[in-house]
């Protein structure tokens, strides 16, 4: 999957689970300031979406802590399927 | 010129604030520990609180005007939900200019404010940083069960470029989950009058509109985040129509 894919997905997720516009999706959009999500909003639904649309667990870690944006999190997700990718355990929907 | 309003209405603000504060502590103190409840103490700060607000925005007229339009339909008492677009650090004050008891969903550093982070916590306002989403549920419930209209600024901060910011989710969350009754609450003028950053006083009208209130039936079949969009136009619309009507000196 390539960068591409993944910001369209994400973009769908955020249209479909948060009703947000598609004009606001953008990549330095904050989270919580720009888009208006809120903790649970992150944990609850940002956590597992994650992992049901990308097959990724978004665990606690230092890169996890450090998104702040669409950008960070198109980031993160691309980076953590490349990882998945390598490590082989991998199950991202096509 | 605008240095000599604001000079008037900072001293003016000063001098009542020097002398209401203590007054409410030495009134309001033996009166909430001689009440029989926890609630009547809590009653009495509130009320105190209230009129706090109601005298100090009545302290810039008349450079400062203020034009109130409630079509709510919510009786004193109703349990509901006011939730707000946030223009200035003034807002607070202007709920002063409504008949309700109000408790406010507040950031922390309210709390922090000596005098008056005692006050928001005997009041029992709600720090949304710190409590955690089943306390503020719990806490937020128990408001409304009696009769306490809780009013929240939505956008979480005040805003930067005078539109309106997108909304957080939390509120609409407990809206739902209460069953209340939701105010959309307009705040109009009041960005140009005191900006973020400034603290210099301009001339000219502040519009408050609360407008009618969505009824649980309106909004029991949304998810929170329609419901936000749904209150996030409803204000959107109210304000566009305001700031066109509202020239600031």
């Amino acid at each position: 999957m390539d960068k591409q894919q993944v910001v369209a997905r994400i973009a769908t997720l955020f249209e479909t689970e948060f009703e947000i516009a598609p004009d606001r999706l953008l990549p330095d959009a904050h989270l919580f300031q720009d888009l208006g999500l809120d903790s649970i909003d992150m944990v609850e639904m940002i956590v597992v979406l994650l992992q049901k649309e990308f097959g990724i667990q978004l665990r606690d870690s230092e890169e996890a802590r450090a998104i702040r944006t669409l950008g960070n999190l198109h980031d993160f997700v691309f980076n953590e399927i490349g990882k998945s990718a390598a490590g082989g355990s991998a199950d991202p929907r096509p | 010129m605008r240095f000599l309003q604001s000079a008037i209405f900072y001293t003016a603000y000063l001098l009542f604030s020097l002398a209401y504060i203590p007054a409410a502590v030495l009134l309001g103190t033996p009166v909430a520990l001689l009440s029989l409840s926890h609630r009547s103490a809590q009653r009495i700060t509130r009320w105190f609180i209230h009129l706090y607000g109601a005298i100090t925005v009545r302290l810039a007229w008349p450079w400062i005007r203020f034009r109130v339009v409630n079509r709510s339909g919510i009786a004193p008492g109703e349990p509901c939900l006011f939730i707000s677009n946030h223009q200035s650090v003034g807002d607070p004050y202007l709920l002063g200019l409504f008949p309700y008891e109000m408790v406010f969903f507040a950031n922390r550093w309210p709390f922090r404010i000596p005098i008056i982070g005692a006050f928001a916590k005997l009041a029992g306002y709600l720090d949304v940083q710190t409590l955690d989403p089943q306390a503020l549920r719990e806490k937020s419930a128990r408001l409304l069960g009696e009769g306490v209209a809780l009013f929240g600024f939505a956008e979480g901060t005040r805003t930067r470029t005078g539109g309106l910011g997108a909304f957080h989710t939390t509120l609409f969350r407990l809206a739902l989950e209460a069953g209340v009754p939701i105010v959309p609450f307009c705040i109009a003028g009041l960005y140009r009058i005191i900006p973020r950053g400034s603290a210099m006083l301009r001339p000219g009208t502040v519009h408050i509109h609360a407008l009618p209130a969505l009824r649980p039936s309106d909004f029991e079949h949304l998810t929170a985040h329609q419901l936000k969009n749904k209150v996030w136009n409803l204000i959107a619309a109210e304000l566009a129509l305001l700031e066109r009507g509202t020239p600031c000196a």
